[in-house]
C-alpha cells in the first residue's frame, strides 16, 4: 500500500513536471522530491499522496505565469505568415476541414430543428400526449375515446387539463367558386388552448359548453384573418357571413400557432367541441371509439411518472366499471415531443455519428499533413529551442497554426453547410416532423464554432506535442540525429491512417446496410399498383348530403370521371393505403353462429369502397366478386374481405358465402362475404397486412371519400378536368385536394431513401479521406526512402520487387485498419438494427462488399507511389551520397 | 499593488514567522498543498518571497535531496503591513456600522 502510494505520488510529480516550463522544471522536481523525502518517515502513504496532488496546481501556476498575451499576438502573426507562404498546403488542409465541418453543421442544424429544439409552447416539458393502449392487442397507442377523456378530466389531479382535438377541413363559402376554399381546421375541446398554453392574439378562446351551433363559433389563425379580413380587429366578436352561413369569430391566434401533429400555421380554423354533449347520449361508443388526438399538461407539482401512476389507477377503475368497452385498456402518457418525433430520433443520431466520423477523418488527414510539414520544420524548431524558446511557446505556435487552419476551414464549412441544408431539406422525404424549421441560427453557429475549435485542437495536438520536442543538439546536426523523431512522426501517421481506414470501413458497412435495406423496401410487393394513380379527396356537406345523399353524389361524380378521356378506371374508398389522413378504424367482429364476445374481441379494419375501387387500384380479386352497382341500401349487407381476414377467420375453407357480425353501428347486422381480395401493405412497406373488411359505400355512405383514378398516362394531367366536373356537379363542393398516389406514398419510402442517401454520401467522404490518407503516407514514405530504394536497386532488386515492397507497406495499413473496422462495425451495428428492413445488421455480404471496396481503393492509392518507387533511378539517387 | 488572497496572506505570514519549508507551511497554515504551492509560486514571482536551496553538504550528509527554503523580502514585509492596515480600517468601519445599527 505504502509502496503503491509512493509510486503514484512520484508519477503525479513526474507528470506535473512535464507541464512546467523547461527552465524551471529541474527545480520543480527537486523541490517536491526534497519535501517528500524529508517527510518520508512521518507521513503515511495516503497523506504523502494527498500532498503530492498539490504539484498539479503548482505546475499549472508555473506554466501560466509564462503565458504572455503580447507574445501570443506575435505568434499569431507568425502563424499567419507561415501559412500564407504555403497556399497549397492551406488549401488542402482547410478544404478538408471545410467538408467535415460543413457536413456536421448541416446535419446538426436539421437535427436541432427536428429533435433538439423545444416545442413552440410554454413549458413544453410538461406536455404529454395521451393514448390508450391495450397490451393484449399489441400495445400500440390508440387515440383515446371521448367517454374516457371526459372521465379522466374530472378525476385526474396530476394533469392540469386534458385536451382533445380532431383535424379535418372546413369549406368556407365564397361568392363564386374561386372564393370558396377548403381550409384545414380542427375541432378542439375547451381545454385545447389552455393546455398548450398559447394565448390568442386578439379576443378569446373557447369556454366549456360552447358548441358549434348557429352562428358557428370559431377561432381563426393569423393567416386566414389577414387573407379574409385584411387583419381587421373589428371582425373579432362580430358575425361574419360566408354566403349563406353565419360565423362568429371570437379570437385570432398568433402567427405560426401550431396544432400538434400539423405544420405551423397549417390549421387556420378551430371550432369548439364539447365531448360531453357530442357523446354523452351514446355511452358505449363514447368509450369504445378510440380515435381522438389528445394532449395534457402535467400539473406544476407533479411529474410524468406521478401522472402515469394516477392515470393507471383511474384507468383500472374505469375498466372495472365498464368491462365491455375498457377491459384491458390502459392509459399511456408519452412526452409530447417524443410522440411527435417518433422513430426519427435513432436515425438522426446514427447519421450524426456517421458525419462526426467524417469530421474525425478530416482532422486525421490534416494531422497527417501537419506531421509531414513538421518533418520539414525540424530545423526551425531546433533553432528556436536553441535560442531559448520554451516548449509551451513552440506548441502554442503550432496550435495557433492548426486553429487558424481550422478557422479558415470552419468559415468555408458554414458556407458549405448553408448550401447543404437547402439541398437536404429539398430532398428530405415528406413526414419528417419539423424539418421545415431548419435554419442557420445562433445555436447552429455555436455548434459550427465548437466543431471548428475542436477540430483545430484535435488536428493540432499530435503535431504540436511532437514538434515541440525537437532536441536541438540532434536536429541541428542535420541528418543522422533527426531520424529518431522522424521515425516517431511516421509511427504516429501510420497509427492515424490505420484508424482512418478502420472508420471508413465502418461507415461503408453502415452505408451498405442502409442501401440494402432500402432496396429490400422497394422490392416489397405492395399488393396494388401505385403508378399512374390520382387521388382526389372530397368531403361533402352533411346538411346537404347527409342521410344517404352522398351515395348519389359520388355515383354521379364517378360516372363523370370515368367518361373523361384518359381515365382507365375509377373508384372510391374511405381508407387508402399508407395514408395518415384517412379514416381507418378497427372494430371487433365475430363469425355467424358464435356468441358476441365480451370486451375487446378480435378486431378487423373496416373500410367503405365503391364499385371500381379494386379495379382502379389493381388489387387482385381472388374469389367471388367485387363491389358492384347492385349493392345498395335496400339489399342485404355484403362484405369483401382481404386474404389475411379470409385465412385467419375461415382457415382451410372458402370465405365466400360465410357470414359475420361487426360491432359497428349496431350488433344485429349480418354481413355476407361475397368476395376475397389480395392483401395490401396498408401500413407501409415494412408492416404486414392486417385483417380488413370492405363494405360497399352505397350500403353505408360516408361524406368524405378518397377517389382513386387510374390514368393511361400522366395522372396529374387529369386534375383540371376533375376540378371542373366537381364544380359543374355542385359549385359549393370543391374537391379538397388532388395528388398522385406516388406523391402520397413518397413519405414512406422516402425515409429509407434519405437515410441511404446520406449514409452513402458520408461513407463516400470517409473513403475519399481515408484514401487520401493512405496515399499521402505511402507517397511520403517513398519520397523519404528514395536513397534506400535506389540502393536496393543498385544491389540488384528489380522494379517489381521495389513495387511490391511499397505496396506491402500500404496494404499492411489497410489490412490492420480493415480488421479493426470490421470488429467495430460488428459491435456498432446493433444500433442500426431497428432502422433496417429485411437485412441483418451483421450481413456477411455487406461486410464483404465493404472490405472489397476499401481494399480496391487502397490498392489504387498505393499503386501510384509504388510505380514511382519502381522508376527510381539508382545512379541518380546514389550520386547524392 | 495587487491585493493578496487569503491563502497567499496566510502563507506569507507563516514564512514571516520563520517557517520556510513547503510542507511545514502546510502544517502551520492548515492549507492543502494545492493552495500552498501555487501561492508560493505567485508570491515569489511578485517578489514578496525569495527562495534558496538548503546547503548541499547537509543534504548529502543525510543522504537526501536538498530542500527549498523560502524567506520573506522587504516587499513581503510591506505587503503584510499593508494588509494589516487594510484589515484595521475594515474592522473600524464594521464596528461603526454595528454600533449605529444596534
Amino acid at each position: 500500500m505504502r509502496d503503491l502510494s509512493a509510486r503514484l505520488s512520484r508519477l503525479l510529480i513526474a507528470m506535473s513536471a512535464w507541464l512546467v516550463p523547461s527552465s524551471a522544471r529541474e527545480r520543480f522536481r527537486q523541490e517536491w522530491d526534497g519535501e517528500l523525502f524529508h517527510r518520508a518517515n512521518d507521513l503515511n502513504g495516503r497523506d504523502a499522496l494527498r500532498r503530492s496532488a498539490g504539484a498539479v496546481p503548482h505546475a499549472v501556476v508555473l506554466l501560466t505565469s509564462e503565458w504572455r498575451w503580447d507574445t501570443m499576438f506575435q505568434d499569431l502573426h507568425y502563424a499567419l505568415r507561415t501559412l500564407i507562404a504555403r497556399p497549397l498546403f492551406v488549401l488542402a488542409a482547410a478544404s478538408t476541414l471545410a467538408i467535415g465541418i460543413g457536413a456536421n453543421t448541416a446535419l446538426f442544424s436539421i437535427l436541432d430543428a427536428v429533435i433538439l429544439r423545444p416545442l413552440p409552447y410554454p413549458e413544453p416539458s410538461r406536455l404529454v400526449a395521451v393514448f390508450e393502449s391495450h397490451l393484449a392487442l399489441g400495445g400500440t397507442n390508440d387515440g383515446p375515446a371521448p367517454g374516457n377523456v371526459i372521465d379522466w378530466n374530472t378525476q385526474s389531479t396530476t394533469l392540469e387539463g386534458i385536451a382533445a382535438w380532431w383535424v379535418e377541413s372546413t369549406t368556407l363559402m365564397g361568392d363564386d367558386a374561386v372564393d370558396t376554399v377548403e381550409v384545414p381546421s380542427a375541432k378542439v375541446t375547451a381545454d385545447f388552448f389552455p393546455v398548450l398554453g398559447v394565448e390568442p392574439l386578439i379576443g378569446r378562446t373557447f369556454i366549456p359548453d360552447e358548441v358549434e351551433g348557429e352562428p358557428r363559433i370559431a377561432v381563426v389563425g393569423y393567416d386566414l384573418w389577414m387573407r379574409r379580413f385584411g387583419g381587421d380587429r373589428a371582425v373579432v366578436g362580430r358575425d361574419v357571413r360566408f354566403k349563406n352561413e353565419v360565423w362568429r369569430i371570437i379570437g385570432v391566434m398568433p402567427t405560426g400557432f401550431r396544432t400538434p401533429g400539423t405544420l405551423p400555421g397549417e390549421v387556420q380554423l378551430w371550432k369548439p367541441w364539447d365531448l360531453e354533449m357530442g357523446y354523452g347520449s351514446m355511452p358505449d361508443r363514447a368509450r369504445d371509439h378510440r380515435f381522438l388526438r389528445s394532449a395534457a399538461r402535467i400539473a406544476e407539482a407533479s411529474s410524468v411518472a406521478d401522472a402515469q401512476a394516477e392515470m393507471d389507477v383511474i384507468a383500472d377503475a374505469i375498466a372495472a366499471e365498464h368491462p365491455k368497452t375498457n377491459e384491458g385498456w390502459g392509459v399511456s402518457l408519452v412526452p409530447l415531443r417524443e410522440s411527435l418525433i417518433g422513430d426519427t430520433r435513432t436515425a438522426f443520431f446514427v447519421l450524426l455519428g456517421a458525419v462526426g466520423f467524417v469530421l474525425l477523418l478530416a482532422c486525421a488527414n490534416v494531422t497527417s499533413l501537419l506531421l509531414v510539414r513538421a518533418s520539414g520544420r525540424t530545423r526551425e524548431m531546433a533553432v528556436r529551442t536553441a535560442l531559448g524558446a520554451s516548449r509551451l511557446r513552440l506548441s502554442r505556435q503550432l496550435f495557433l497554426e492548426s486553429v487558424t487552419l481550422a478557422a479558415i476551414g470552419g468559415a468555408a464549412g458554414v458556407v458549405l453547410s448553408r448550401i447543404a441544408v437547402t439541398a437536404l431539406v429539398r430532398f428530405a422525404p415528406a413526414g419528417i416532423p419539423r424539418i421545415e424549421d431548419t435554419a442557420l441560427d445562433g445555436r447552429v453557429f455555436l455548434f459550427g464554432l465548437c466543431a471548428t475549435l475542436a477540430s483545430g485542437l484535435l488536428a493540432g495536438i499530435g503535431p504540436a506535442f511532437q514538434g515541440s520536442t525537437a532536441i536541438p543538439s540532434h536536429s541541428l546536426k542535420n541528418g543522422v540525429g533527426a531520424v529518431s523523431s522522424e521515425r516517431r512522426r511516421r509511427q504516429l501517421r501510420t497509427v492515424i491512417v490505420t484508424g482512418e481506414v478502420a472508420v471508413a470501413i465502418m461507415l461503408l458497412v453502415g452505408a451498405g446496410l442502409f442501401l440494402q435495406s432500402f432496396s429490400r423496401v422497394l422490392g416489397v410487393s405492395l399488393g396494388f399498383d401505385p403508378e399512374n394513380l390520382l387521388v382526389v379527396r372530397m368531403r361533402l356537406d352533411g346538411k346537404v348530403y347527409g342521410g344517404g345523399g352522398a351515395d348519389g353524389y359520388y355515383r354521379r361524380f364517378l360516372e363523370e370521371i370515368r367518361a373523361l378521356p384518359g381515365v382507365v378506371s375509377a373508384g372510391g374508398t374511405t381508407g387508402l393505403p399508407m395514408d395518415a389522413l384517412d379514416i381507418d378504424f378497427e372494430r371487433p367482429y365475430w363469425r355467424d353462429g358464435e356468441p358476441r364476445p365480451d370486451g375487446g374481441g378480435t378486431g378487423v379494419q373496416v373500410r367503405m369502397a365503391t364499385d371500381g375501387y379494386f379495379e382502379a387500384m389493381r388489387i387482385p380479386l381472388l374469389r367471388g366478386r367485387e363491389v358492384d352497382s347492385r349493392d345498395d341500401r335496400d339489399k342485404p349487407r355484403v362484405a369483401i374481405v382481404n386474404e389475411t381476414m379470409a385465412e385467419q377467420s375461415w382457415p382451410g375453407e372458402s370465405a365466400v358465402g360465410k357470414r359475420l357480425f361487426i360491432d359497428y353501428q349496431n350488433y344485429e347486422t349480418v354481413y355476407e362475404v361475397v368476395g376475397v381480395i389480395g392483401d395490401t401493405r396498408f401500413y407501409g412497406h415494412k408492416n404486414a397486412s392486417r385483417r380488413a373488411v370492405y363494405i360497399p359505400h352505397a350500403q353505408n355512405p360516408y361524406l368524405p371519400l378518397n377517389i382513386v383514378i387510374r390514368a393511361n398516362g400522366n395522372p396529374q394531367a387529369l386534375a383540371p378536368a376533375i376540378r371542373e366536373r366537381a364544380l359543374d356537379l355542385d359549385p359549393s363542393q370543391p374537391v379538397h385536394s388532388i395528388q398522385t398516389m406516388a406523391a402520397l406514398m413518397g413519405g414512406h419510402v422516402g425515409r429509407d431513401r434519405f437515410a441511404a442517401l446520406l449514409m452513402t454520401a458520408f461513407a463516400s467522404m470517409a473513403v475519399l479521406l481515408a484514401t487520401i490518407g493512405v496515399y499521402s503516407i505511402v507517397a511520403f514514405s517513398v519520397s523519404q526512402r528514395r536513397r534506400e530504394l535506389g540502393l536496393r536497386m543498385a544491389l540488384g532488386a528489380r522494379s517489381a520487387d521495389v513495387e511490391r515492397l511499397v505496396l506491402k507497406g500500404g496494404l499492411r495499413i489497410a489490412a490492420t485498419g480493415g480488421i479493426i473496422g470490421l470488429v467495430g462495425a460488428l459491435l456498432g451495428s446493433r444500433y442500426l438494427e431497428s432502422l433496417l428492413f429485411g437485412v441483418s445488421a451483421t450481413d456477411p455480404l455487406t461486410l464483404g462488399a465493404a472490405s472489397a471496396t476499401l481494399a480496391v481503393t487502397v490498392l489504387a492509392a498505393c499503386y501510384l507511389p509504388a510505380r514511382r518507387a519502381a522508376r527510381v533511378d539508382p545512379t541518380e539517387t546514389l550520386r547524392y551520397e | 499593488m495587487k491585493r493578496l488572497g487569503q491563502a497567499q496572506l496566510k502563507v506569507l505570514e507563516a514564512i514571516a514567522s520563520g517557517t520556510g519549508y513547503g510542507f511545514d507551511i502546510m502544517d502551520q497554515t492548515a492549507l492543502a498543498s494545492g493552495s500552498v504551492y501555487p501561492a508560493l509560486a505567485k508570491l515569489e514571482k511578485s517578489g514578496l518571497l525569495r527562495s534558496r536551496w538548503e546547503s548541499a553538504v547537509v543534504a548529502r550528509r543525510d543522504k537526501r535531496p536538498p530542500r527549498r527554503y523560502y524567506e520573506i523580502t522587504a516587499a513581503g514585509h510591506d505587503a503584510i503591513a499593508d494588509a494589516l492596515a487594510e484589515a484595521r480600517s475594515l474592522a473600524r468601519s464594521l464596528a461603526r456600522t454595528v454600533k449605529e445599527s444596534s
